[in-house]
């Protein structure tokens, strides 16, 4: 039939046709008007007349409707389209056709529909990414140290973390979904906690308390707090707990308030002895030599004892500060040994202590930070002292073989309860036993040793047996 | 003063116990010295004394224990109290020494001769004096 040209607008092709049918149903009407009625029969022929041109005009708007086939048929898809709920791409369909029109439209769909593909891969890329992302955030969540549990508005536990559960003391956190928080946490609080926590559910800001089992630090304390959630996918009636476990801080805590105490008090005491022996001296005009030289004698030894602690304290800071630094230099064993016995043989003559040392003949010499040993071995003779009743027996003993040097200090003293054995060179420790309580003592004096054999690369190792006696042994290697 | 005034001082710093000792006994008064609470009680229960001077931090019996089982337990009321206390910050000065009847609180390190001073204005002017000598 007539092909469409690409070029020319459909619009232009129908009105071409219908012109030209019409122009041709005009001629041949007009033609076979003319030619009838030259030939007479006018009347009988009208029906050819009418009828040649009518045909011709019907042929016409079956090729109109020809040209415009595959555009209706795009109209009507359009159309479908548009009305269409869910706009579906999938019910366009190609033209079966092999025309510009027809190739332009097949393209415009499989461009369609390949876009379409995509997006449903991605669609599906992005969830199975954000599955993957709820897995890891749940993850994280379970194995979290801190305790974290998500409660209703009646405080009703809906969501928790292993953490949470292990905190307070029970194996299974699955198991304690549906129950009251409150119920759970005054298993593990006194009577003041639980006024806190109390507090704490009446106060709608965010908080933090403490909560603590009892009197006693160490039966534990924890840092509870209570936050409600924001977020749009979050119910803003739910709150958030969060539990962490703040006891080892605590007692750290409590274990430096009462070192400065005791620091204190060991420098006042013989503060107070210089100042009052001082201040007799210069009031009173008569008193007898003897007694004068008794007097500044103790002046000296109080001054004395005042620098040791001093020194002692300076030790501790750096310690304390993680900067105790040792210089190496050439030590003469037997001198340092000697000095610090001489040292600490008036404290063990008070306590009519007998004070017994032994030292191995051929002693090597060793290469160690002379001022740091001296401290660290005075701290474990004078211990055994302190620690010793009176009358008891404080033995030295230092020996060596081909690698190293060891010192051994042993007494008949009190002795160290088992379970606070490795606890011992903490800092800051000491124990609860009362005996142990009556001396005075900051609880840093081992942790310094071991830091100063430790830095020398040894160690220090004790033997005890409780109300027997205790043996502490500095190891140092030679080199 | 006809008799020497029995001063009972409970201190477990030996040292400065002695050096209390030597002023006090130059002043005129009779002085025991006891070691810790627990002594001092016991002294307290067997002898007579005048004036109590006693050490706040001691092991064992503390100061403040020592002058309630003075005042209550062995009830001698007639005994002046002073009280040597090296924590100046926790005491709650006024509420001790009303609760307790102790006539002052002397911090450490203090004067000699204050509490020599003390001691003496305490036996001759009979009454309580409610001072805080620092």
């Amino acid at each position: 039939m007539i092909a469409a040209h690409p070029n020319r607008s459909l619009t232009r092709r129908l009105s071409e046709q219908y012109l030209l049918f019409g122009l041709s149903g005009l001629f041949c009407f007009t033609v076979s008007a003319i030619y009838l009625s030259w030939y007479g029969s006018f009347l009988n022929s009208i029906p050819a007349a009418v009828g040649i041109p009518l045909g011709l005009l019907l042929f016409g708007s079956f090729v109109l409707r020809r040209t415009s086939h595959w555009h209706e048929n795009i109209e009507r898809q359009l159309y479908r389209f548009a009305n269409s709920g869910n706009h579906s791409v999938a019910e366009l369909r190609p033209l079966p056709a092999t025309d510009s029109l027809a190739a332009g439209w097949n393209q415009l769909l499989a461009r369609v529909h390949e876009h379409s593909a995509w997006n449903g891969v991605e669609r599906r890329l992005s969830e199975a990414n954000h599955t993957q992302q709820a897995k890891r955030w749940e993850a994280v969540f379970q194995n979290l140290t801190e305790g974290i549990a998500v409660c209703d508005s009646d405080g009703r536990i809906i969501q928790l973390n292993r953490s949470f559960a292990t905190l307070l003391k029970r194996a299974d956190s699955k198991s304690l979904v549906g129950t009251d928080i409150l119920d759970l946490l005054s298993d593990q609080a006194d009577e003041a906690s639980q006024e806190r926590i109390g507090g704490l559910i009446n106060n709608h800001a965010t908080q933090v308390i403490e909560i603590q089992r009892s009197e006693d630090l160490a039966q534990g304390v924890w840092r509870l707090s209570r936050t409600t959630q924001t977020g749009d996918s979050c119910n803003p009636t739910d709150t958030i707990w969060t539990l962490r476990d703040v006891t080892q801080q605590k007692l750290a805590e409590k274990a430096r308030e009462q070192f400065v105490f005791t620091a204190t008090h060991e420098l006042r005491t013989p503060l107070a002895n210089i100042r009052a022996y001082s201040e007799t001296l210069s009031l009173a005009a008569d008193i007898p030599v003897e007694q004068q030289q008794s007097f500044y004698n103790t002046i000296n030894n109080e001054a004395t004892r005042l620098a040791r602690f001093v020194d002692e304290l300076l030790n501790i800071s750096q310690m304390e500060a993680g900067a105790i630094t040792i210089q190496k230099h050439e030590v003469q064993l037997e001198r340092l040994l000697a000095e610090i016995l001489d040292s600490q043989r008036p404290s063990a003559n008070e306590k009519k202590q007998s004070f017994d040392f032994s030292i191995a003949p051929k002693l090597p010499k060793v290469l160690a930070d002379k001022d740091k040993l001296a401290a660290a071995l005075t701290n474990l003779v004078s211990n055994a002292i302190k620690y010793t009743p009176e009358g008891g027996k404080v033995t030295v003993r230092v020996d060596s073989d081909s690698a190293r040097v060891l010192f051994m200090v042993e007494d008949s003293g009190i002795g160290i309860k088992a379970e606070d054995l490795p606890k011992l060179c903490g800092k800051f420790f000491r124990s609860s036993d009362e005996r142990v309580q009556a001396v005075v003592g900051t609880g840093l004096g081992l942790a310094f040793t071991q830091e100063v054999a430790r830095l020398h690369g040894g160690n220090v190792s004790i033997r005890s047996q409780l109300n027997q006696g205790s043996c502490f042994t500095l190891e140092l290697p030679i080199r | 003063m006809s008799e020497a005034k029995r001063v009972l001082v409970a201190e477990d710093n030996v040292v400065l116990g002695d050096v209390m000792r030597f002023n006090l006994q130059r002043s005129g008064f009779a002085v025991t010295l006891a070691r810790n609470g627990t002594e001092a009680l016991r002294m307290a229960e067997s002898q007579p004394f005048d004036i109590l001077v006693t050490d706040y931090e001691m092991p064992g019996i503390d100061g403040e224990e020592l002058c309630n089982r003075v005042r209550n337990e062995l009830k001698l009321d007639a005994i002046r109290i002073v009280m040597c206390s090296a924590k100046g910050l926790e005491l709650d000065r006024e509420e001790i020494m009303a609760r307790l009847s102790i006539e002052a609180i002397l911090y450490k390190p203090f004067s000699i001769r204050e509490l020599t001073t003390l001691l003496e204005n305490l036996v001759q002017h009979g009454g309580p004096r409610r001072e805080q000598l620092v």
